[in-house]
């Protein structure tokens, strides 16, 4: 490990040395360059990652003066999984570097892709907010470039965290429209009354009955398999315990949906600030009475 | 947990656990679900069972710590047991009254509609695992797509690249033409692509009044009113069966297709890649003959 460190700090000395010098048609950023990727590897090995990554850095840099901005961009991609490890934010700085260096050279994908990174990032950091941003920037890149699936995984983050703020519309349309995307395609069909699902839990949190029946028709339209579906009569007798504000029912329903197929952490979450708003309308309900 | 309501689905399990930690179990399972799920529980769904937790986010909680006697036709456990055994203990079937053979077809209709509510959950996952297989294919095929453009993109570049290196020789040197042994075809749709042609099949038959959408569950229908003796107690269990395997059948139809469009995407796939082969190997070729040429002009 030592011997590792020794050799990255020298490699990184003779580079400096070759920045500070003169060099003869723009080859001292070359040999540079070299000499600070050496240095980056051997401070991998070392398990220096700070380091590592503030040499990438320096390599990016020397890839800049020499124009050579792909391998600039991927320089600052290595420096942010070195940073990954020990600095969240300078992690996401870096990626953000080489995110706008592959849209300046037309690597959208590539932008795409390390977006969807930085979300990624924030969201192991409970930063929603940022996720979400960064998250909508990735779909938008994946659609440009006609990655449609990639775009609708990153949509479908979205409207999960959507949901989690309370943002219920934006989430409601997310599912609508990747459902209506899926039911043009064999392989994706499948998939739709779960979007819907998601959906029409959504319309729940809105606590508006007229609008959970009208989605539940709307829904009807789009897919006429969807009304003989468990999801869909999960749905309808949701919005009717709602209608008929019995908590009991609504517990009963969830269970009889759940011991079948088991409900995720989020439908759970959603389905309890349901629960919460029931429970209220039945407590007033009590007090008037 | 949300109050002092009793929770509608509270009805005692035959043996004496103490509570459930499924969060939304219905708990009225009878006897042979603890056969499936007690091996799969982890610790510490054992510890919250022992400590008598209710783990149900949506259940209101008065009532979790009862120990319970009786299942739900009010049978002893110890009853149970014994219709487990096929009365070997006690003489054998011949030997029992019409009291104790009534009791025992209801505890063997509830293990029969048991075994095919699992039957479905079963199915009922395995068609969550084939979405999503169906979602990854979708994207393998996009990306083997992308991949094939990016072929056909390198094929340009290549040709340019193979211009320049052929007017590089100078004046007296022999005209370099780069060898091409086909064109490259970049990615090809083979047949025509039943991804996108039969997307709304199934919304066209239903439209025609062809395929009924499959009907729901009816485990909610309101029941007729309490059985209160064996015949309709086994009568109940044996309309429970008929809604559990009416939609086993829906799901294994479902299955079915999506067998089939995984097995015909794998086709296009492995066709696509065939052509995908074809064009890289070939790109392949010229590359190497135009370093060929980059040398023997270096070499001059």
């Amino acid at each position: 490990m030592g011997d590792h460190l020794a050799r990255a700090e020298d490699f990184e000395n003779k580079a400096e040395k070759k920045l500070s010098g003169w060099g003869l048609f723009g080859s001292k950023f070359e040999d540079a360059a070299d000499l600070f990727d050496k240095s980056a590897n051997s401070y991998k090995l070392a398990k220096s990652w700070d380091k590592a990554g503030s040499t990438y850095i320096k390599l990016a840099n020397c890839n800049l003066k020499l124009e050579s901005k792909h391998e600039a961009a991927q320089a600052y991609v290595d420096a942010a999984h070195c940073y990954k490890k020990t600095n969240i934010n300078e992690s996401v700085s870096c990626l953000d570097n080489a995110v706008n260096i592959f849209c300046e050279i037309g690597r959208l994908s590539m932008a795409a892709r390390y977006l969807k990174e930085i979300a990624e990032l924030y969201e192991s950091e409970q930063n929603i907010e940022q996720a979400v941003v960064y998250y909508e920037k990735s779909a938008d890149f994946y659609e440009n470039e006609e990655v449609n699936t990639s775009a609708n995984q990153c949509k479908q983050k979205v409207a999960q965290f959507s949901a989690q703020l309370e943002q219920y519309q934006r989430s409601i349309e997310i599912y609508e429209d990747i459902a209506r995307q899926s039911l043009s395609n064999n392989l994706l069909k499948y998939g739709v009354k779960g979007h819907l699902l998601n959906a029409g839990i959504c319309q729940l949190c809105k606590d508006d009955v007229i609008a959970i029946t009208n989605a539940l028709e709307r829904y009807q339209d789009l897919d006429p398999t969807f009304s003989g579906t468990r999801e869909y009569r999960l749905l309808a007798d949701i919005a009717a315990a709602i209608d008929e504000e019995d908590v009991g029912k609504f517990t009963e329903v969830i269970k009889e949906f759940d011991s079948m197929t088991p409900l995720d952490s989020w439908k759970t979450t959603l389905l309890l600030r349901v629960k919460e708003k029931l429970k209220a309308k039945e407590l007033e309900e009590d007090d008037l009475t | 947990m949300f109050g002092s309501k009793k929770s509608p689905l509270k009805v005692a399990k035959p043996s004496s656990v103490e509570s459930w930690t499924n969060p939304f179990d219905s708990n009225d399972e009878g006897m042979d679900t603890k056969k499936y799920s007690s091996s799969r529980k982890t610790s510490s769904e054992r510890a919250l069972t022992t400590l008598g937790v209710n783990t149900n986010p949506f259940d209101d909680g008065t009532d979790a710590n009862k120990k319970s006697s009786s299942t739900l036709y009010g049978f002893q456990s110890a009853n149970w047991n014994k219709y487990k055994n096929d009365f070997r203990d006690s003489g054998g079937l011949e030997n029992q009254s019409v009291q104790e053979l009534e009791s025992y077809a209801v505890y063997k209709a509830e293990e029969t509609t048991n075994s095919v509510t699992n039957c479905l959950k079963i199915a009922e996952n395995i068609r969550e695992e084939a979405t999503q297989t169906l979602v990854t294919l979708h994207q393998q095929g996009e990306q083997i797509t992308r991949s094939h453009h990016v072929a056909a993109d390198i094929d340009h570049d290549l040709t340019r690249g193979e211009k320049l290196l052929g007017s590089l020789g100078g004046l007296f040197s022999k005209t370099w033409k780069p060898k091409k042994t086909r064109a490259i075809t970049g990615p090809v749709i083979v047949g025509d692509d039943p991804v996108r042609r039969k997307g709304n099949h199934l919304e066209q038959r239903e439209k025609l009044g062809l395929t009924s959408a499959p009907k729901g569950q009816s485990k909610l229908r309101s029941p007729p009113q309490e059985p209160t003796n064996a015949f309709e107690k086994v009568e109940v269990e044996k309309n429970k069966q008929d809604d559990a395997l009416s939609d086993l059948s829906d799901l294994l139809g479902e299955l079915k297709g999506m067998a089939v469009d995984m097995g015909s995407e794998i086709e296009r796939h492995n066709k696509a890649l065939n052509h995908l082969y074809d064009d890289v190997d070939e790109l392949n070729f010229r590359v190497i003959g135009a370093n060929q040429r980059g040398r023997r002009l270096l070499g001059k």
